[in-house]
Formats: C-alpha cells, structure tokens, sequence
C-alpha cells in the first residue's frame, strides 16, 4: 500500500513538473511587427521585416529573452489606410507588448489613435518630421527626422559646395514635400532662393520636362528629394541629357538596387543618408551586413538596419522590465541605446536618431562606390 | 523645346506600341483587356529573367521571351477569355481586372519589390545631333514603332492570315459562315497581343525600369491615348500616344509642375468635349 | 400580394439579424472594424450600382466623391463649430453636385470615352487635395478628425458606430428602392435598355441621367463623409485609381443593379481580403484569382446567380 502511494506521489510529481514545463515552453514575448510585405511600398518594407525577423532570431538562439523566446506576429500593410488599421488590429488581438511599425506616415497617423486607447509602444523608423508632434507619448522615432537628414544636406551644399543657385526637384508624396518645406526655409535663413522648383509623381517614369526646366535656369547645383525608382531615373536622365550639374540626392539613392539601374550616372553623385550598411568599415556592421546576405539573398538598406536596431532596443527594454507595455514606455524614455547604426536617445518629443552623413558615388571596376564626406551629428546631449 | 518634343514623341511611341496589343483584341472580340499592362510588364520581366538569370544574349533573350509570352497569351485566353466571352461586356473587364493583380503580385513574388534594369538592344549610349539629345534607345523605339504601324497595315490587308483575322474582327458569324475558323483566330489574336506586349516590353523597361506597379502605369496612359485617339483606331492610336506624351513633357516643362497631371487631364478632358469621339473614331451615334 | 409579403419578412428578419450581428463581435475590434469598414464601402459600392446598373455605364472615378464627402466632412468638423451631421449633409450635396457636373459629359459621349473623364475626375480631384496644401494640408493629411456626436452621445467606440453606419445603408438602400420604383428609375432602365426608344417614349435622357449621377454622387460622399470621421485621419494615398477600381469590382461581384448586390459583393471581397492574409505575400494572388473566379462561374454576380437558382427552383 505504502509502494502505491509512494508511485502516485511520484507520478503526480513528474506530472506536475511536465506541466509546469510545457506551460515556460508555450509562453512567449509576443511583439508585432507591421509593415508593407506587397503593394510599391514593399521595397523598403520587406526588408524591415526581415531586418526583425534576424533579430529576433539572434536572441531566440540564445535562449530568447530572459528565457522565453520572441514570437513576432507579422502582418501587412500594403499601401493603404485600411490595410494599417486592420493590420493594428489584428497585432492587438495576439496581446502583443509592443509594436514595430511601418515607415509610412499617413498609415501611422491612422494608428495612433487605436496606439492611444490601447496604451502600447510603436517604434518605427520614419522620418516625417509632423509624427512626433501629435502628442502621442507611445509613439518613438527610431530615424532621424526630415529636420535632421534635410539640414545636414542643405548645409552641406551651401556651406561645403558653396551653391548660391540651386535647383530642387521633388516628388509630390509627404516624403517629398514636408523635406521640400524644410529645404526652402534653411535656404531662406541663408538669404539663398532656388533657382527653380520642379515636382513629380512618385510614379512619373519621363523626367525630361523637369530637367529641362532646371537646365534653363541655370543652377549651380540640382537638390533632390525622391523614391527609388523616380530617383534613378532622374540621376539617368540628367546624365543622358547632358546636363553637368552637381547633384545631390536623397537617401533613396544609397540603395544598391538603385546604382544597378542608375550605372555610370552615379560618378559624382552626393547622397544623404543615415548609414551605409553595404560599406561601413566597421567590423560589426559588415558582419551583420554578410549575415543579411546570406540569410535573404537580399543587400540590406539603412532603413533595415536601423530597424534592427530598433528591434534589439526594443528587446533589451522587454529584457529590462518585462513584457509590460507602459514599464517599456519608460524604459525607452530614459534610456541610451547603443546599436550597430549609431547611438540613440529619445527626446521630450520621442525623436531617437540625430546623425546623418553625406556621401558621394565614384564608379569604380563598374560598381558605384561611396566615399564619406562628411558627418553631422545633431545629437542632443 | 526640341529636347522635349523628342521625349515626347519617344514616350508617345512608347504608349502607342503598349496599347497595340490591346486595340488589337478589343477589335477582335469586343473584350477590353485591363491586365494588358502586365503583359507588357511581364514582356520585360521575361526578358530581364533570360538575360540576366540565364546569362543569355539579349536576343536570345528576346526570342525565348516571346514563346514565354506566347503560351502567357494563350494560358490567359485559356482562364479568363474564353469561359466567358459570351458575357456581358462588364463581366470581361472584371474579370480582367483580377487577371491584372494576379499577375501584378505574382511579379512581386517572384521578382520581388526592387525596380530592376533590363538592358536595351542598341545599349545605353547617346547622339549628339545639334546640340539635341537622341538617346540610342529612343532612336529604336521609333524605328520598331514605325515599322510595326505600317507593317500591321499591310498584314492585315495583304496576308491571307491577316484577311481573317480581319475578318473575324469586324463580324464573327459571316466570318463563321465563310469557313473562317473563329476560335482559332481569336486564339491567335491572344498570341498576337501577347507577341506584341513583349515587343513593347522590351522598348519600355530599359526607360522605365521594371516593378511590379508598372502594369497599372502602363495600361492607363495606353488607355489614354486609345480613346484620344479614337477607341479601335490604329493610327489613332499612335496619334493619340503621341500627344499625351507631347502634351505631358510640354506641361511639366513650362507650367507650374505641381499641378502638371491637372492640366494634363484637362486639356484631354477638353479634347474629348470638343471631339467625343476621339481623333479618328468612329463617330457616336447621335444622341437624340 | 404574397411576393410583397415574402420579401418584407425576409427584409425584416435582414434587418432583424443586422442589428443584433455586432454583439457576437463586440470584443474583437478586428472584426468590428472589418463590418463597419465594409458598411462604408457598401454605400460607396451602391453609389456606382447606380450608375452601371440603371444606366450601364463604367467609373473609375469614385474615389473622388468619396474624397470629396471625406474632405468636407472632416475640414467642417475640425475648422467650424458644425456638428458631423450638417457636416455630412453638406460634404454629400457637394459631392452630389460633383455627380451631376460628371453627368454632363455621359450625355454627350458614351462607352470608353466616359470611362476616361471618370478617371480623369478621380485623379484631378486626388491631386488637387494632394497639392493645395493651403486647404487640405496635402500628404500629412487630415488628423485627429472628430467623431460624430449627437447631442451629447458621441459615436467613439467601433461597436456605436456599427449602428451609424447601418443607418446609412439602410437610408441608402430606401432611397435605391424608391428611385427603382419612381417615374425615374423605370426611365433609366428604359435608357439603358434602348436609348432611342425611351426618348421617343419621352424621356428625357439629360434629366434621368442628371439625376442618377446626382444621388449617386450623393451616396460616395455620404460613405466619405462616415469614413472621415470613423478612421479619423485621411490623406490624399487613401483616395487613388486602386480604391475606384476596388468599387467596380465589389459592384460587379455583387451584381450590379440589384437591391443587395452591393452588400454582398462589398462584404465578400472584403472578408476575402481579409482572410486570406493568413497566406502572407501570396494573398494578392489569390484575390486576384478569385475574382477571375467569380466572373467566370458568377458572371451576373453572386445576386445574379442566386436569382438564377431561386427563378429555376420556381419552375
């Protein structure tokens, strides 16, 4: 009788253990990820998510955080309103503790009232300047915003190349005109006016009436501000017209699938942007930037590195305090990061990203190459 | 001012060519095709496939495209034609529609979001002729456009094969009644729009860059310039390709840029009040 | 008297089980948002119901009178002391008015011709928005737009709004039955049936088609307007090409010119949206696919194929 209570004691022991078990094993860090994996603006998007599906996989192969592993719960939010709404709403549903968002700020603007009322963290890395001034405190920036990057080009060409005529050529999107804005008030302060103001749709595939209308005015230099495919095709077709002005574009022509289309039209071109992951020299970067590679047969992007950091400084915060949202808000509100990009601290405004840097392009062996100019650093302390 | 024409004239071609396919199966069987421009899309995107996954030469290239296309054509007769050409006109264009953002996604699946570079024939170079820019590529666009309008004149007038599609087009029971196999034909005529989308496939990408929105971007300024031109004209529409394009770069160039698209669209609003039936269409039926 | 009977208890008992719907859905907010996001469209789908099932004709355009009952709607709640509902009634009579400057152009050309200037509308009407930052702050767009209150009851959760909402449907689909059975509905459906006879017979094309466009204007901007309010935050990406040609097909799944074909076409390919998503990047394929679908084993519609059914299962 003895042996028999004995074996049940034991057998009720294991049982437990199994559960108690079973139960760590099923638990989870959920975290939501919402970006555009179709529609046009999957260039940048898909990279995103692959950027925090790497991160998440790197801590899950150290056993997770704290222990228990990261569940992403991705889902798509194309191109629309719409689709960003119900997107949100199918992340809330899954319990997520926090959210890494898409880039595109009329899709943001929609969530944030849902962001609110449900008091969850949003990181993302956009740069419409107007995000941060909505008075959404669960709203963080992880991307220097059109102020910063816009500046550090503006500056560069007034004060390093001097221009007193430039050109501006951009595109109709909010990408386009809240930079535009931006771009025409430094200038002002400066006592410069553009030459000529030229405005296409992201879509527009003939950019010669542009050019041409920039070629009359005879600048000393050619600002632009576009998308990747509007931005390789106006760096072609300013090099096919013959129009030898200096240019300096916007960060979309640091993608390497621009420089594919652009070719020999890149010699000379100069770029803003954050980071250059396909060229920094630091060891770290490069190493992440091979893994990329390797594990999406893909080049990654500043954006997608950027958002791998944001994700990594989203999962030492849940390391930190735990999976509770408004413990995590805190967290990044008073917090130094340093990831692989830069250094990153939020402002009163949530604004976490202060550096920019300009390049310029030299072809060399058929490849266009960068050479760093100059870096800006606005970074408050 | 010139510089400009020019472009506008090769972006006019560029229309007119992208739209042939279309013209032409609307003409044969009354069924406006909204995925056209993923076919042409696609043209290009077989074209970047064999050129550059397979590392084949450019007409190489070309060549097995347009068999890739050819059995595109007919798969897409096959699904979403044939099982419905006895249906309402509105019925078609729908189901065309779906065609278009099936094809449109799978070009994303399967060549992902990134624009991509499809090299052209003649190279990227450039002419100089008096202070003018030609670039060689332009210089092709007008010679295929040229020599496709006027052969496919001659084709259909002269060529026994031609007389029946012709025919087929303009009445599929007399041509029935007249032993004229009328299933095959309207088979052909998918084959030969499809041949066509390549052709147009492989002028457009290397200008405009290949991505899987630009089906849309296609079929609507093709659309455009059909009905400026005159719906089922075809030297309407290469009339009406050239004008959007002229009157799109003129637009761009010389007036306020911000709104260039709004002007653009009035001008054509005002043509079609003044013109409804486009360049050289059919005149409507008088409304009583 | 029978057939008035049947269909007024099947209405009622639609209409019984709409209402009660949301509280089975009441906790999930996603499926709250997918009904009162398919409830806006529906109006916008009944909108261009109208236009090609009574007078046969194709827009691409609608997304402008959804933008304009969106704009309106939205700069009167936030820049003025009017409440959403003369708000509303007022971005709707613009949009309206909108519709019958669109009607002018369909009686003088037909077919293909109309299909242009409706696309033309759209896209003009986006850019303008786009563009005049001034008046519609351009791609940032307007943010933070009210929702709609009545007296002191304000419309804030997505389960009220449920309710708003079907109120416009049901307003919507009153006033399509009406028309159907006014003097001017049976002109349309002569119009479209053989324009020269109906004239003949006296009617008049300009005005029959004047006030089809207007009411169908009427009903875009109604949907606009709730839309506005409801996702609170609009810019100028939400009313392009894609939303116009998203309208046909849901008009045409559905069944164009029938009573409940909006309905079901709306909600169909919404919820296929929807659900399909579970398949990642291939769920556009899909839902392109399925629409090809459709049209091949449902060419009339889903209404047309079940009153094929129901007209055989009578005989």
């Amino acid at each position: 009788m003895n042996n028999f209570f004995k074996n049940l004691s034991h057998f009720a022991l294991v049982l437990c253990l199994f559960f108690i078990f079973a139960t760590t094993g099923l638990a989870e860090v959920k975290v939501g990820v919402i970006s555009s994996q179709t529609s046009s603006l999957a260039i940048l998007g898909q990279r995103q998510i692959n950027a925090a599906i790497l991160a998440a996989e790197e801590w899950n192969e150290k056993g997770g955080i704290n222990g228990t592993k990261i569940r992403l719960i991705i889902e798509d939010s194309a191109d629309k309103t719409t689709t960003a709404v119900t997107a949100l709403d199918r992340v809330l549903g899954k319990n997520v503790c926090a959210i890494l968002g898409p880039i595109y700020s009329f899709q943001l603007f929609a969530m944030f009232p849902e962001v609110k009322k449900e008091k969850i963290p949003m990181l993302s890395t956009s740069g419409t300047r107007k995000l941060t001034q909505m008075d959404n405190r669960w709203y963080f920036r992880t991307y220097p915003h059109d102020g910063i990057t816009k500046r550090a080009y503006t500056l560069y060409a007034v004060e390093e190349l001097k221009s007193k005529k430039p050109a501006l050529m951009s595109v109709t999107t909010e990408y386009g005109k809240s930079g535009h804005e931006i771009i025409t008030n430094i200038l002002k302060a400066k006592g410069i006016a553009p030459v000529a103001e030229t405005w296409h749709e992201k879509a527009d595939k003939d950019m010669t009436g542009q050019l041409m209308r920039v070629k009359r005015s005879d600048p000393d230099i050619i600002i632009s501000q576009a998308h990747p495919s509007d931005t390789a095709i106006i760096l072609k077709q300013q090099r096919d017209l013959g129009i030898n002005v200096p240019h300096m574009a916007s960060s979309a022509a640091s993608m390497p699938s621009v420089h594919k289309l652009v070719g020999e039209a890149m010699e000379g071109v100069y770029v803003e942007t954050v980071t250059l992951p396909n060229f920094d020299p630091d060891p770290n970067i490069r190493a992440w930037t091979k893994k990329y590679i390797e594990k999406f047969k893909k080049k990654p992007d500043s954006f997608a590195l950027l958002y791998y950091d944001t994700a990594n400084f989203l999962f030492e915060a849940i390391k930190s305090v735990g999976p509770d949202r408004t413990k995590i808000r805190d967290w990044l509100e008073t917090t130094r990061y340093k990831g692989l990009a830069g250094q990153y601290k939020f402002d009163q405004e949530h604004n976490g990203a202060f550096f920019a840097i300009i390049v310029q392009y030299h072809i060399k062996d058929g490849k266009a190459v960068p050479e760093l100019k100059k870096k800006y650093d606005f970074t408050p302390n | 001012m010139i510089q400009e024409i020019v472009a506008g004239f090769s972006m006019g071609c560029i229309y007119a060519l992208a739209g042939f396919g279309f013209v032409l199966v609307y003409n044969a069987v009354g069924a406006v095709n909204f995925a056209h421009g993923e076919l042409v899309m696609f043209g290009g995107y077989f074209g970047y496939a064999f050129s550059t996954h397979l590392g084949i030469p450019l007409w190489l290239a070309f060549a097995t495209s347009l068999l890739a296309m050819a059995i595109l054509g007919i798969l897409f007769n096959q699904v979403a034609y044939l099982p419905i050409r006895n249906r309402p006109v509105s019925t078609v264009i729908i189901a065309s529609i779906g065609m278009s953002i099936l094809l449109r996604n799978s070009a994303l699946a399967i060549w992902g979001p990134d624009p991509l570079k499809l090299n052209s024939f003649l190279g990227d170079g450039a002419i100089n002729i008096g202070g003018i820019v030609f670039l060689r590529h332009q210089l092709l666009i007008f010679a295929v456009t040229a020599f496709v309008f006027t052969g496919q004149s001659l084709f259909f007038s002269r060529t026994a094969i031609g007389r029946k599609l012709q025919a087929t087009a303009q009445d599929q029971e007399a041509a029935k009644l007249m032993g004229i196999k009328v299933t095959r034909m309207i088979n052909l005529t998918f084959i030969l729009a499809a041949l066509l989308a390549t052709i147009a496939g492989f002028l457009v990408a290397p200008l405009w860059f290949l991505d899987p929105e630009v089906g849309l971007a296609i079929i609507v300024k093709a659309f455009i310039a059909i009905v400026i031109g005159g719906f089922g004209s075809i030297p309407g529409l290469v009339v009406g390709g050239i004008f959007l394009g002229l009157t799109e770069v003129l637009v761009a160039s010389h007036l306020t840029s911000e709104y260039k698209d709004v002007i653009s669209f009035f001008i054509l609003i005002t043509v079609l009040m003044v013109m409804p039936q486009g360049f050289f269409g059919e005149k409507i039926a008088e409304k009583v | 008297m029978g057939f008035e009977k049947k269909n007024i208890i099947i209405a009622v008992i639609i209409c019984g089980a709409a209402m009660i719907l949301p509280i089975f859905f009441r906790d999930s907010r996603y499926y709250m948002n997918i009904l009162n996001f398919s409830g806006i469209f529906i109006i916008l789908t009944y909108s261009l119901n109208l236009i090609h099932g009574y007078l046969g004709l194709i827009s691409i355009g609608h997304a402008g009178f959804f933008a304009i009952g969106a704009y309106i709607t939205a700069g009167l709640t936030m820049g003025t002391t009017l409440n959403f509902f003369p708000s509303l009634l007022i971005a709707s009579t613009a949009a309206a008015l909108a519709g019958i400057l669109l009607g002018f152009p369909a009686t003088r050309i037909g077919g293909h011709y109309f299909v242009l200037i409706t696309l033309a509308f759209g896209e003009i009407v986006r850019l303008i928005i786009l563009n005049w930052k001034e008046v519609t702050n351009g791609t940032n767009g307007l943010n933070n737009i009210p929702p709609p209150s009545l007296g002191s009851w304000i419309f804030a959760s997505r389960f009220s709004y449920y309710y708003l909402v079907l109120f416009f449907i049901l307003v919507t689909m009153l006033l399509t039955l009406s028309l159907r059975r006014s003097k001017y509905g049976r002109s349309m459906l002569s119009l479209k049936a053989s324009e020269l006879a109906a004239t003949v017979m006296g009617v008049n094309p300009l005005t029959t088609k004047l006030i089809n466009f207007g009411m169908a204007g009427l009903f875009a901007g109604l949907a606009g307007g709730l839309y506005a309010s409801y996702i609170g935050s609009i810019s100028p990406e939400a009313f392009s090409v894609d939303l116009s040609i998203e309208v046909l097909v849901m008009t045409l799944v559905g069944g164009s010119g029938t009573l409940l074909g909006p309905i079901i076409g709306t909600t169909f390919l919404v919820v296929l949206k929807e659900w399909l998503r579970f398949l990642r990047e291939y769920y556009m394929i899909l839902y392109g696919a399925g629409i090809v679908f459709v049209m091949i084993f449902m060419p009339y519609g889903i209404m047309g194929l079940v009153k094929r059914v129901s007209s055989q299962l009578k005989s």
